[in-house]
């Protein structure tokens, strides 16, 4: 088991340099001089050439690589461009928003998910599962911004005492914050939810279709230990892959729904540096959001070999 | 003194494309330590007899129009939820075809096994591990206690068939239901796991419904056999007189088309025997007898009417005109 897991570490690790490459030339690749881009067409001759030695983009491509990742590694992602101040801090400061926001919505889309896909596969074509399964069309076809919207609207409308629109840390004021932070989870895993209760049916009703679940019946197991134990442990395996790769629209759903709910996360973080062309922000935000998605899948990978053991011992 | 009566047992499915009839009243009675083999075509209806016993068929499409099991004096058919799990595993216990499909790859050989004590013996986790172990050892696989940890993909066919062996005589049930138990096994390994389970079912003292197409295991093993044919028993009887005198055409074409290597068949000719024209379909009706399209000896009546099973002697029944 620790072969396996050293093995993934090693992988993420190597595709997180990778990346860093892709990132860093992406960046640089934005056409016209990024100096220029940054003062805009009115800017003087001089204050380009200052600005571009000061950032250090008169140095050669592969120099400017290097010192930025090895910054990077000490934990100095270099200073926001608009501000000033060094990124590392706004980043400490947003990061656990987006990532509660994350987890929550992961976490909420499961619950509900799961029971519901369970209960449609047991009982396929029956009437629930019948209802059910268009209403996970709209959840699937439905824009995250959206939902976002609506909610945000449904719920300072109708129940404006289950919702606070300023954002409190979790370690300040857990009512609060969850006020804050449920409704805009929920509106972010809509879309996963309905994904993730697709996928539990598809492959639960595949799964009881298995000889080895004739087998556990003709044990004498309940239904309940046959579906609950036999099947699902087989059947947790297939939703984890979608779990995994639903979390990286997460990701992207985030910035939106950051937006909408005025939380003050990286994904506004990103858009704004975005906006502003502060392109170290730029970097140091997708660098983190890469970071994210690899460790999602880093684990989605250590999760497998728990899950499955046809994976942990080949 | 009879175990396991079954009375006139059909079974449809209803399929998109009509209802087909797979059983179409069946009758035979399993007696105490006695092996009971069942042959026949693909799709004559064995399997889905056999796994009606413990009502393992898929309900919506498969239907139980009629019939009755009798378990002793309870018919399986009308048993409460709650007494059909005792039963299954408990007394009447299965294995199938297919090793490597048959064990859930995510548990170990070990669990699975024990599962069965946790279940019907009330064992605690590692009381039920130990007697698994114990089990393990019984079909002959060596270092059990390591085994025990290992997981299906981990196991070779032959084992696996022995740890689903072990797995349905952990409780020792007066009745195994072994649904071609060594098709999908090599030649030597098959008859390894025929010893195996003669050895066992005689120290447990439990009978067998033995499913097979291979006549050579039949003469081998069982003391009845029953041929089946398009969902209906066409001759039954005990082993030695069914081999040594054949009354149903079927029976005779099944006994003559066994190959015999480097000898002349019962006709002398080195020409494999068959039997031509191929198993009728199982859905809607047809009159008359249902294997006479294939039949050398058919007779005009063949044609109109289905023959009743009669009772040639009290231990030998067939299904077919030119016996009456």
């Amino acid at each position: 088991m620790y072969a396996f897991v050293a093995r993934r570490l090693l992988l993420a690790i190597f595709i997180l340099l990778c990346l860093s490459v892709i990132v860093f030339i992406a960046i640089h690749s934005i056409p016209g001089d990024l100096a220029q881009v940054m003062l805009g067409p009115a800017a003087t001759e001089q204050a380009v050439t200052a600005l571009r030695k000061s950032m250090g983009l008169d140095k050669p491509l592969h120099e400017q690589y290097l010192s930025w990742i090895v910054n990077l590694v000490k934990g100095n992602m270099g200073n926001s461009l608009r501000m000033g101040t060094p990124i590392i801090d706004e980043i400490i400061n947003r990061l656990p928003v987006t990532l509660e926001l994350i987890i929550l919505a992961t976490l909420l889309s499961l619950i509900i998910a799961i029971p519901i896909g369970v209960v449609c596969a047991v009982k396929r074509n029956s009437w629930f599962d019948h209802l059910l399964r268009p209403v996970s069309i709209l959840g699937l076809s439905v824009p995250d911004f959206w939902w976002a919207v609506l909610f945000i609207i449904l719920i300072s409308y109708y129940f404006p005492h289950l919702y606070t629109p300023e954002y409190v840390s979790i370690l300040e004021n857990f009512g609060e914050n969850m006020k804050t932070m449920i409704p805009a989870s929920v509106a972010l895993g809509v879309t996963m939810a309905a994904m993730v209760m697709r996928y539990v049916r598809s492959s639960l009703s595949e799964v009881l279709m298995a000889d080895y679940i004739v087998t556990a019946r003709a044990k004498g197991l309940t239904e309940t230990v046959t579906v609950g134990k036999h099947a699902m442990r087989n059947s947790l395996i297939d939703v984890l892959t979608v779990v995994g790769l639903q979390m990286g629209a997460l990701l992207s759903g985030a910035v939106l729904v950051e937006i909408v709910f005025s939380l003050p996360g990286v994904g506004r973080m990103a858009l704004d540096a975005v906006l502003q062309r502060d392109y170290p922000v730029v970097q140091a935000v997708v660098m983190i959001i890469a970071v994210i998605f690899i460790l999602i899948n880093l684990l989605v990978d250590i999760l497998y070999g728990v899950l499955d053991p046809r994976i942990r011992i080949s | 003194m009879s175990l396991l009566n079954v009375t006139n047992l059909r079974i449809d499915f209803k399929t998109l494309e009509g209802t087909v009839h797979a059983v179409q009243g069946v009758d035979f009675s399993l007696h105490e330590g006695e092996t009971l083999a069942i042959v026949g075509e693909s799709g004559c209806g064995k399997s889905v007899t056999v796994k009606s016993i413990l009502k393992l068929l898929p309900m919506p499409p498969a239907e139980i129009v009629h019939g009755e099991i009798l378990y002793k004096e309870e018919d399986l058919l009308t048993v409460s939820k709650q007494r059909l799990r005792e039963i299954r595993g408990g007394q009447i216990s299965m294995i199938f075809q297919e090793p490597m499909t048959s064990l859930n790859p995510v548990f170990t050989v070990g669990q699975q096994i024990a599962e069965t004590f946790h279940v019907h013996q009330q064992m605690n986790r590692a009381q039920a591990m130990d007697a698994a172990v114990q089990m393990l050892d019984k079909v002959r696989i060596s270092s059990p206690r390591k085994r025990a940890r290992e997981y299906p993909h981990q196991l070779s066919g032959g084992m696996r068939q022995r740890v689903m062996i072990a797995m349905a005589l952990a409780c020792q049930p007066q009745i195994l239901i072994a649904d071609e138990p060594t098709t999908a096994l090599d030649v030597t390994i098959q008859a390894q796991i025929m010893d195996l389970m003669g050895r066992l079912l005689e120290e447990f003292q439990t009978a067998i419904l033995l499913i097979t197409h291979d006549l050579g295991v039949v003469a081998e093993t069982a003391q009845r056999v029953i041929v089946m044919y398009a969902g209906k028993i066409v001759e039954s009887g005990d082993v030695i007189t069914i081999f040594k005198e054949p009354l149903h055409p079927y029976t005779k074409g099944l006994l003559e088309s066994i190959p015999c290597l480097g000898r002349r068949s019962l006709h002398g000719k080195k020409r494999l025997h068959e039997i031509r024209g191929t198993v009728p379909s199982l859905r809607g009706s047809m009159p008359g007898c249902w294997f006479a399209p294939r039949c050398e000896h058919a007779l005009k009546k063949c044609q109109e009417e289905m023959p009743r099973l009669k009772s040639i002697t009290d231990k030998h029944r067939v299904r077919c005109w030119l016996c009456e």
